[in-house]
């Protein structure tokens, strides 16, 4: 097994790992550090394959995802104060009013 | 020694990002993300990435760990137990298409490089710096990828521009 | 310095855009300021490119807008004579337009707003004249159409006003159209969209499609400058403010369609239809609208009818490629004309509003408006073809380059393919002769009554302000002088100052552009021209002078009907439907006269409804369209809707009840249902994918 097979693999379970934390967690905090968590599993996988091929362009990308990652957490933050600041609670389940 | 260094910090990123789930209150969660965030840091110095290993600690590390930490200290959250989901299909769902997600994935990955298909990305023409050089990434960012570079400010002006408004007292 | 033609374009577009997005930040004189400078520093520019010494090959300032593959449309500004000669007249009748602005409008709430569509036109025109190619003189042509819309309507609030701009753009756009097909003929024949690659294309000469080229073009042509069948757009155009039509309606946007056979001379001149087509419909225009403007009691409207009439002058000039004539009169033109129009302006806004000549009379010897009877005079000596006025030269030219008394002539190559004898010139000649004979009559009738006689005006006139006077004294002098620019020595012959334009459009080295020489005219030709113009005016001062008893038709008849500017407030018993047809009525076009209207008229209102044209065209297209639509509104519409409403509409609310228990309204719900899209995805990529 070499080093980027190994690597590849953590990032599979990290990737896997998050989206199961975003599903599992009604804490929309928790939420967004498990989408966090999803973008970092796919930075690793982006700088394996970078390494693997040998050029640069991996961890161009990986810049450009670093990037939108904060931008989104910027927005996503501001929500949640927004929505704490409406309701004196945050838990993702008290928001159903599109239900049907 | 290479080998066991590189072990040893996969097995601290997959626990850490199961910490991030599994800890009640989101302040240990956001602990848990730091340790995350600095072993994949440590496996990206490991795999000749030296600038992002730096841009990783700066950025993740530094400027949005400490935002969720901000917002978690003000917002005070109190702490949830993931197993008295009152939502059984939702949790069950979950679970199982995670598992499916992680075999399919590891899978799919591990014959990809191990016995898949034999493919070729090599580069056309090697580049004129040696890969993992900062050197190597800067030409790359500022010359081929340059747009997509320059469109980053963009998404950072609006996002800059919608959290203000989101923030606004109305 | 070609590289000026640049910041030509480009001043008025800024003005534009500070107005837009500043406008209503700015004060009012700020925002006037704004457009005025805008306009005024184009011209500068203008005269600075004007000063090349010598001419580029290519485009100046040029980019790549449009790439497909091996084939680009370049966004390219052309710097020739011609497009300088254009953007000298825009950018400098512009200004002096937009100077008077300031006062004319001085009243008006929506200051700004005029202004701001004012640099919207002039960004427009002056697009459309310096562009290199045929495509973004498609924009410009179809930006001042738009600007000319929003100008027309600009009192929202007056449905007659409103009416005469859709009408403006419905005919509008019927020539957008013809100018689309136009370009698709030119760019599969010849692989360019350039001036230069098009029109020096080899295969000019082969083959038939330069001829449709040429007509599809001229529909286009036809419907910007008001040519018949498309004309009947203009006099209504005449519900906008008057500085608009002095700079739309009679100075710049209609003399578009010259441009352009002008600019694509080396296609008409080598068509063999448009040698036929563009003089004769050039010459009926002249004297169709001529005839109609003799019995008009709107003095606006005089004015309109009148400018249709020049138009259908430069076409014909055009039509048998006296091209320099015909860019003559178009700068002549729009100085007296723009003379006339703002001289108009200057009683209209004495006697507040008022424009119906039936109502002044003996305005010269009000204090008030006695500057306005001089210029207005000096105007219709200029249209008339006195000598020294401008309009004299460019007329002359014009008249001398058809053959009126059988003399000797040559044709062109593509006349003599067509068949064209100098017989047929010498008709159309004649034609231009005893139009320009009922030019002077109708210009002076509109004189005398305006301004001399007894007084038959209400109240008393106001004087005008400083602002309005200097830019029509300024034109004044323009309409006096500027027929003496194409003498040698005064500015440039005509012909030295578009020969550089005439080299470069020509089809190895042969061009089509038969040249005029401006003030070699013979004796005969001098003495019918002005003989006309003097014949005119003193049977205008007999008629209208010495027996002023003369009965005058009575106005446009409105129908009985009286507009709802604002619309009920919507009643809760009301149903949607019932209000959208109340909003129908409210705008319902009042310029559709019945066939009643026409029967119990006579000869002076056929002349004064302009022939019919528009009852022709409600006959031939709206009361078929609405009888159509009627037709369907009653019958297919309620049918198809008892059917399709309850049928349809029980069916999705059952379907509904069922699928709403999906809709949980939790967000994580939602997210697991996307991670099972993903992972099916992912699933068919790796397994089905890899098994491959």
């Amino acid at each position: 097994m070499t080093s980027i097979t190994f690597t590849l693999v953590i990032s599979a379970i990290v990737f896997a790992v998050g989206t199961v934390g975003v599903l599992l967690r009604r804490n929309p905090l928790v939420q967004f550090m498990s989408i966090e968590l999803m973008l970092n599993a796919v930075n690793l996988a982006f700088i394996s394959f970078s390494g693997r091929f040998g050029t640069s362009e991996g961890q161009v990308f990986v810049l450009l995802v670093l990037t939108v990652a904060a931008a989104e957490a910027v927005v996503g933050l501001a929500i949640i104060v927004a929505m704490f600041r409406h309701r004196r609670r945050i838990d993702v389940d008290d928001i159903h009013a599109m239900q049907g | 020694m290479e080998q066991v260094i590189l072990v040893i910090l996969g097995m601290l990123a997959v626990g850490s990002a199961l910490g991030v789930v599994l800890m009640p209150s989101s302040i240990y969660s956001a602990l848990m993300l730091l340790f995350n965030l600095i072993s994949l840091a440590n496996l990206f110095l490991m795999l000749h990435a030296q600038f992002i290993f730096a841009a990783q600690l700066l950025i993740y590390a530094g400027a949005i760990l400490v935002l969720f930490l901000f917002v978690v200290t003000l917002l005070n959250p109190e702490g949830e137990h993931i197993f008295r989901d009152k939502r059984k299909l939702q949790r069950a769902g979950a679970l199982t298409l995670g598992l499916v997600l992680l075999i399919i994935l590891a899978g799919g990955l591990i014959y990809l490089i191990t016995g898949g298909p034999s493919f070729d990305f090599a580069p056309d023409k090697p580049g004129a710096y040696p890969y993992g050089t900062v050197e190597a990434f800067g030409a790359g960012l500022f010359t081929q990828f340059l747009l997509p570079f320059e469109l980053t400010s963009l998404v950072l002006l609006v996002a800059l521009i919608g959290s203000v408004v989101l923030g606004k007292r109305r | 310095m070609p590289e000026a033609i640049g910041l030509v374009l480009l001043l008025p577009f800024l003005g534009f855009l500070i107005n837009v997005f500043f406008g209503f930040q700015l004060s009012k004189r700020a925002s006037a300021s704004v457009a005025c400078a805008a306009v005024g520093l184009a011209f500068i520019a203008a005269l600075v490119a004007a000063l090349t010494p010598r001419w580029p090959e290519g485009a100046v300032l040029k980019y790549d807008w449009t790439v497909a593959g091996p084939w680009r449309i370049s966004f390219g500004l052309l710097a020739d004579p011609l497009s300088v000669y254009m953007s000298l007249i825009i950018t400098g009748v512009g200004f002096l337009i937009h100077l008077y602005s300031l006062g004319y409008m001085d009243h008006e709430p929506d200051y700004r707003r005029y202004f701001t569509y004012m640099n919207l036109f002039v960004t427009a025109m002056l697009l459309l004249v310096t562009s290199d190619n045929f495509v973004t003189l498609l924009v410009g042509w179809a930006g001042v159409g738009l600007s000319s819309f929003l100008l027309i309507g600009f009192y929202i609030h007056k449905p007659s006003a409103v009416n005469a701009a859709r009408k403006a753009i419905v005919m509008n756009t019927i020539g957008d159209v013809g100018l689309l097909l136009g370009i698709f003929v030119i760019i599969a024949n010849t692989g360019a969209v350039t001036f230069v690659g098009a029109l020096t294309s080899e295969t000019i000469s082969q083959g038939d499609w330069r001829n449709w080229a040429a007509l599809f073009l001229f529909i286009a042509c036809a419907a910007k400058s008001a040519q018949i069948p498309l004309h009947t757009w203009l006099p209504d155009a005449m519900e906008g403010p008057t500085p608009v039509s002095a700079l739309i309606h009679a100075a710049t946007m209609v003399t578009a369609g010259v441009y352009l056979v002008v600019r694509a001379h080396p296609i008409f001149g080598a068509s063999e239809w448009a040698a036929w087509f563009i003089p004769i419909i050039g010459a009926a225009t002249a004297f169709y609208a001529a005839t109609c403007a003799l019995v008009q009691t709107d003095l606006k409207r005089v004015l309109a009818y009148s400018t249709i009439s020049q138009l259908g002058y430069m076409f014909m000039a055009a039509g048998i490629a006296a091209y320099e004539a015909s860019m003559f009169h178009l700068l002549t033109h729009a100085f007296f004309k723009a003379l006339l129009f703002l001289a108009a302006g200057l009683v209209i806004h004495s006697l507040a509003g008022e424009q119906d000549m039936r109502k002044m009379g003996g305005l010269r010897k009000n204090g008030a408006t006695r500057f306005a009877a001089t210029v207005f005079l000096i105007g219709a000596l200029a249209i008339s073809g006195i000598p020294i006025f401008s309009g004299f030269f460019s007329k002359e030219a014009i008249l001398g380059s058809f053959p009126l008394l059988g003399e000797a002539h040559t044709l062109t190559a593509a006349q003599q393919a067509a068949g064209i004898t100098p017989l047929f010139l010498t008709i159309i000649g004649w034609v231009g002769v005893v139009t320009a004979l009922l030019t002077s009559f109708y210009m002076f009738r509109a004189y005398f009554l305006t301004f001399e006689g007894s007084p038959r005006f209400e109240g008393h006139p106001h004087a005008n302000p400083p602002n309005m006077i200097v830019p029509v004294g300024i034109l004044a002098v323009l309409a006096t002088f500027g027929g003496l620019v194409a003498f040698e020595g005064i500015w440039n012959s005509l012909e030295r100052w578009f020969a550089p334009t005439i080299e470069r459009f020509s089809v190895k080295g042969k061009t089509t552009w038969r040249s005029i020489e401006v003030g070699q005219l013979d004796l005969i030709g001098l003495v019918i021209g002005i003989g006309a113009g003097v014949v005119g005016i003193g049977l205008a001062y007999v008629v209208f002078m010495r027996r002023p008893k003369v009965t005058l038709a009575p106005s446009p008849a409105e129908p009985d009907y009286v507009p709802n500017y604002f619309p009920r407030a919507p009643k809760k018993e009301q149903s949607r439907l019932a209000q959208e047809r109340n909003y129908i009525e409210i705008t319902k076009a009042p310029t559709g006269l019945g066939i009643g209207h026409y029967l119990k008229l006579g000869f002076t209102n056929f002349l004064l409804y302009g022939w019919g044209f528009d009852l022709l065209y409600n006959l031939l297209f709206v009361w078929p369209g609405k009888g159509i639509a009627n037709l369907i509104a009653r019958w297919f519409d309620h049918e198809i809707e008892q059917a399709v409403d309850v049928g349809v509409g029980e069916n999705a609310c059952e379907v509904s009840q069922i699928v709403r228990y999906t809709e949980t309204g939790y967000v994580r719900n939602y997210a697991l249902g996307i991670l099972v899209g993903a992972v099916a995805i992912l699933f068919y990529v790796t397994v089905v994918g890899l098994a491959r």
